[in-house]
């Protein structure tokens, strides 16, 4: 096996690949298109509900209210003012207490209050809105509830920097960049196979394992490539740079890895096709757990993907570092090697 | 171009597309994609926080949480359960409650609940299920105060749920999955066995061969795109004019898939375009699903004149006069690639 065998396959492979045009465009618009959507979608979450109030109260109540995470008061004068604020869509909603409201309260008296928000808001908050009134009203009147509650947070508490939904969708986009190129090596060594130009290689100074090998370079060299520049470009290497390079590079010999053994699992371009896909669906199960939390239980860890995405995850979005991460770093490696032997293994099969 | 042959191929592609892996993708992932995405993002962007329940006794809290708008509530039968819920970020917060609860609260002594909250919760989410628990039990404890809440409406938008938001998107994929990749694949399939050579020293033409392949994508994209508004019950009230928006929409998502056939050498090219402009082809959806964001940006992009009178029909009940403009304009653009598309049957008629 020598490297300048290896290298001109290499070579070859990739030149026919930038040689067609509208391959090549199409790769770097790609690339624009993902990273454009990451661009575009917000990049903050809003942590806090935005209410307006119109009220007399005693100096420190609106500070009061405040001082419980999550909630944001506007104060108005009026609540024409109010309204006007509600309709140019500042706010979602606001309340108004009169002028006696608190005297009345105290003095056990019926007391009523105005409740505006704007037609466009949605059910859960008007519901969310008439809830926060009435214990408003409650702290108001200094009425305080016999119920003490013990909170305990679980996990990482990111009260004050939550993940932007953008950023949980980042392992889902690198996934789909790599397992998309997974599909471009299958169909390009089904092609070969179907063409039967892997046998004319043969009977040159290539053998098996060179043709695996300059393939597999070219199939993670491209996944690899790709991963990298999205993942750069949305500003994911910022923390943990080299685990993340690392992630990448394990996640694109997965890809090829994969790639071989789909390509032999096809009788023709169409059933790689099939194959390909069935892959991509099940290998992107993992990322949909990271967007929607708790929905994927426990057999998750059995998609080789999963600690790709877990590892992205933890080290983009939450920073961690070798130490928390080498066993899913371990087991992708673990994958990566059976993945690789299991393919060339088939196709050496195929071939005969 | 002569009916008989293309009568002739279009049977051809009707007896042999059902067993391309193709068709099969293109009937099945619709309907898998139109379930998924509405029960997945519907929940990714629904902004109801998420509440367990653990009852130790029996709470009259668990039935009442249960009638709040505001939050989601799920009951747990095991507080380890409950807890392994939070932690997995299913549940914003889980409470437990002891028995004789109701008891306590009706006596006046103060008693304690146990909060679990997930880490990754919003501030906002905590603030109002923590206000519901407090409401909760006040209503139970019967220390209310008598307060009227008057509840005012302002301006005449309105909330669209995210079923609704999602439909253009589902609709969309419908009809261009299977109206693109049909016509593509097929086209592609051809050109790389050379069979499309073979067919045009038959009687039939080249266009005959690409009018057959256009019918066949038609006939599955229209399908596609009236059971998705079947299966969402969104038909609306002029079921004619919106098959005729739905006919014109298949007929630009198979220009597309005849365009990209003629132009991609492979199918991995054809993959990665698609990986590339099946995004753009979908922009005008994100348009409907952030009611936020301004409508010139989808009138950029040609699917938006399908989606927008789709969207008037089946969802505003709007007539032949609210969608005149973007029909016409959606007619305009189908003649107009349907020019570019034989422009390029005939370059390659040439060249053959």
């Amino acid at each position: 096996m020598s490297a300048r065998i290896i290298g001109a396959l290499i070579q070859k492979d990739l030149a026919l690949a930038m040689r067609n045009r509208f391959f090549s465009v199409v790769l770097v618009l790609g690339l624009v298109v993902y990273i454009a959507v990451y661009l575009f979608m917000p990049s903050d979450v809003d942590e806090d509900i935005d209410f307006g109030l119109v009220a007399k109260l005693p100096p420190g109540t609106i500070e009061q209210l405040e001082a419980g995470e999550g909630l944001k008061v506007h104060e108005f004068e009026a609540d024409d003012e109010l309204k006007t604020a509600i309709e140019d869509g500042q706010i979602m909603g606001g309340l108004s207490l009169p002028d006696d409201f608190i005297a009345d309260i105290t003095s056990g008296l019926p007391v009523s209050a105005s409740l505006y928000y704007s037609s466009a808001t949605p059910e859960e908050y008007r519901s969310a809105l008439k809830v926060l009134l009435g214990e408003i009203a409650y702290t108001i009147a200094g009425k305080p509830l016999g119920v003490e509650v013990n909170t305990t947070v679980l996990g990482r508490d990111t009260t004050g920097s939550p993940i932007a939904p953008r950023d949980t969708l980042l392992p889902l986009f690198a996934v789909f960049i790599i397992l998309t190129e997974m599909m471009s090596l299958a169909s390009l060594m089904s092609e070969e196979i179907e063409t039967r130009t892997i046998r004319a290689l043969m009977v040159t100074p290539m053998n098996i394992r060179g043709l695996f090998l300059a393939k597999g370079i070219t199939g993670t060299g491209m996944a690899f490539f790709q991963a990298v520049v999205f993942t750069a470009v949305v500003g994911g290497l910022g923390t943990q740079t080299g685990l993340v390079l690392l992630t990448l590079l394990l996640g694109a010999v997965m890809a090829a890895g994969i790639g071989f053994l789909v390509a032999a699992a096809g009788r023709d371009l169409m059933s790689v096709m099939a194959w390909g896909v069935l892959f991509m669906l099940v290998f992107s199960v993992p990322a949909f757990g990271v967007i929607f939390p708790g929905s994927i239980s426990g057999w998750v860890r059995f998609i080789p993907s999963f600690y790709l995405v877990d590892t992205l995850n933890q080290a983009v979005n939450y920073g961690s570092g070798w130490g928390d991460l080498w066993p899913n770093l371990a087991r992708l490696a673990g994958f990566n090697a059976a993945f690789i032997l299991l393919g060339m293994w088939t196709v050496r099969r195929k071939l005969g | 171009m002569n009916l008989r042959n293309t009568g002739v191929l279009l049977g051809k592609e009707l007896i042999y597309g059902p067993k391309n892996f193709i068709f099969i993708m293109a009937v099945v992932i619709p309907i898998v994609l139109s379930l998924v995405v509405t029960a997945v993002f519907g929940s990714l962007f629904a902004e109801t926080p998420r509440l367990g329940i653990y009852d130790a006794g029996n709470s009259a809290l668990v039935d009442r949480a249960g009638q709040v708008e505001a939050v989601s509530v799920s009951e747990f039968v095991q507080e380890t359960e409950l807890i392994a819920a939070v932690e997995s970020g299913a549940l914003d917060m889980g409470i437990i409650l002891p028995a004789g609860f109701d008891e306590a609260l009706k006596t006046g002594q103060i008693t304690g609940i146990d909060a679990y909250i997930w880490g990754e919760s919003l501030a906002k989410d905590r603030t109002v299920l923590g206000v519901t628990i407090a409401s909760l039990a006040r209503d139970i404890s019967g220390q209310t105060i008598d307060l009227t809440i008057e509840v005012v409406s302002l301006g005449d938008g309105k909330s669209v749920p995210w079923e609704e938001r999602l439909l253009p998107l589902i609709v969309l994929m419908g009809m261009f999955f299977g109206g693109t990749m049909l016509p593509a694949t097929s086209i592609i399939n051809e050109k790389q066995k050379k069979t499309i050579n073979a067919l045009t020293v038959t009687p039939a033409t080249l266009g005959d061969i690409f009018v057959s392949k256009a019918l066949m994508g038609v006939i599955i994209s229209l399908v596609m795109g009236i059971l998705v508004l079947v299966i969402n019950r969104a038909f609306g009230t002029h079921p004619g004019l919106l098959v005729g928006v739905l006919a014109l929409g298949s007929i630009m998502a198979v220009e597309f898939g005849l365009i990209l056939g003629i132009f991609a050498r492979d199918i991995s090219t054809l993959f990665a375009t698609i990986k590339t402009l099946g995004i753009l082809l979908y922009a005008p959806a994100f348009v409907y699903m952030f009611p936020q964001l301004p409508e010139w940006v989808g009138r950029v992009f040609p699917t938006f004149y399908i989606i927008q009178p789709v969207v008037a029909i089946s969802q505003r009940g709007e007539g032949w006069p609210g969608v005149a403009l973007e029909v016409t304009i959606l007619a305009g653009l189908v003649i107009l690639i349907a020019g570019i598309v034989a422009l390029r049957v005939r370059s390659i008629r040439e060249k053959l």
